[in-house]
């Protein structure tokens, strides 16, 4: 029988998701969120490689570029650019990295530095923040950090702040050895 | 101090308030800075370096920033769940517990980072974590105790009430507006509160290092014993009985919150 002809009309037959609807228990939303989150937290940490074990290897500088870069002598800027080797020797002389030019990172927490053929520098390297920043130690005084732009299985791109010869980032591209 | 709730509050209470949980949200974000390079409350920040890491499809970081904010967003429903549970019953542990945890986080981190600390990755994730956590108690409890007044950690909100209040300001009918000016010295005392907080935190950080955690947890715990020692007193003197309105100078805004209209008098 047609609920209109019996006056039977009623919300839930006007408005049929007002039915009322068995109440579930906030706890039960909650946790089933938080298990949500936690399996794409697990899916995204197991399937992603994190930094600390992407950095691991042997890496060779491949590429020195800068935002700006004074001119020789008369202290000019010009835009950035890759520059030649000896400018790039000056940037780097007041760097832990000076005249590196091979980086192994080690497991151990020590990093390599080798101008291709002999070590210069053995110092201690980590991540910091979310993995984005490298930090390098050396004797237990000296501190640098430098931003990680990129790192994959081949390639890793470090940015890092100088004033001497370059204004702005100074961005220095690294190819994995195998 | 923690006593009081919701529209129970006066100026005077959430200023006190504000300026020492500023204080110290001001330290832990500067000193989480210099040590993780990961910022402890600054949760825009996040969010916008989730956004970024999802574009550039950095799973692995996706994944941390994303658990940090959801630990803040933690620290905050537990803060206020809470409050909302043990209210009735004791005002002061219901405000004071939260904060208690949140000691519990800063020495965790502390003597983690004094003690065992080796510089991992991982390492730094979880502490970042665990000042994610305690910033999310911190800032549960205080906006959900002044009802939304105090936000010692959202300086993104407080900058833009700020220049909406200074440019009010401009007309004469909002400037004698006790209520408007009462907000804008209470949101003023925070943001230089928090300023000073981080100024401290990297001028001691040098000598102290990690164990500048402890001297905020020493910051914390002044909040928790001055009402502490306030609740001793009166009940000594029997203040208690005395009309407590008078206590108060104004609300900040009307009542919102079921709890919010409660005698003082009743909370002590």
């Amino acid at each position: 029988m047609c609920p209109k002809k019996t006056g039977l009309l009623n919300s839930s037959y006007r408005y049929p998701m007002l039915k009322v609807r068995k109440k579930t228990h906030p706890g039960f939303a909650y946790g089933g969120f938080l298990a949500g989150f936690l399996c794409l937290f697990l899916v995204l940490m197991t399937n992603a490689s994190s930094p600390d074990r992407l950095i691991l290897g042997r890496w060779e500088e491949v590429d020195w570029q800068y935002e700006k870069v004074n001119a020789h002598s008369n202290g000019q800027t010009l835009p950035g650019q890759v520059i030649e080797d000896d400018a790039r020797q000056r940037i780097a002389s007041g760097l832990i990295i000076h005249k590196a030019e091979k980086w192994q990172f080690l497991p151990d927490g020590t990093l390599r530095l080798s101008d291709g053929s002999a070590i210069k520098n053995a110092v201690r390297w980590s991540l910091k923040g979310r993995g984005h920043v490298l930090m390098m130690q050396y004797d237990q005084a000296l501190e640098e950090s430098y931003t990680i732009a990129k790192l994959t299985e081949s390639e890793m791109v470090l940015h890092f702040h100088t004033d001497i010869e370059v204004r702005g980032i100074a961005k220095i591209t690294f190819k994995k050895i195998r | 101090m923690l006593r009081k709730f919701s529209n129970s509050r006066s100026l005077k209470d959430n200023i006190r308030l504000g300026v020492l949980t500023a204080f110290s949200a001001g330290m832990v974000n500067v000193v989480t800075l210099i040590i993780f390079f990961a910022f402890a409350s600054n949760v825009t920040g996040h969010y916008a370096i989730l956004a970024e890491e999802i574009s550039k499809g950095e799973w692995y970081q996706v994944a941390v920033v994303m658990s940090w904010i959801l630990l803040f967003l933690i620290g905050s429903f537990i803060s206020n769940f809470i409050i909302i549970n043990l209210n009735r019953r004791n005002a002061y542990v219901a405000h004071a517990l939260p904060l208690l945890l949140e000691i519990a986080c800063l020495l965790t981190v502390g003597i983690y980072g004094e003690y065992s600390y080796q510089g991992t990755l991982t390492e730094t994730e979880i502490l970042v974590a665990f000042m994610l956590f305690a910033m999310g108690l911190q800032n549960g409890l205080t906006a959900s105790i002044s009802n939304f007044s105090v936000k010692t950690t959202h300086l993104t909100g407080l900058t833009t009430d700020l220049g909406i209040l200074f440019s009010m300001f401009t007309q004469r009918q909002y400037r004698t507006n006790a209520v408007l000016v009462g907000k804008a010295k209470l949101l003023v005392a925070i943001a230089v509160s928090y300023l000073t907080g981080g100024v401290v935190a990297g001028l001691l950080y040098k000598q102290l290092e990690f164990k500048v955690y402890y001297v905020v947890s020493l910051v914390i715990v002044v909040v928790i014993l001055y009402d502490y020692s306030k609740l001793r007193l009166l009940r000594l003197f029997g203040r208690r009985h005395r009309n407590p309105l008078k206590q108060t100078t104004q609300p900040l805004a009307s009542p919102e919150h079921e709890l919010a209209v409660r005698d003082v008098g009743e909370l002590v």
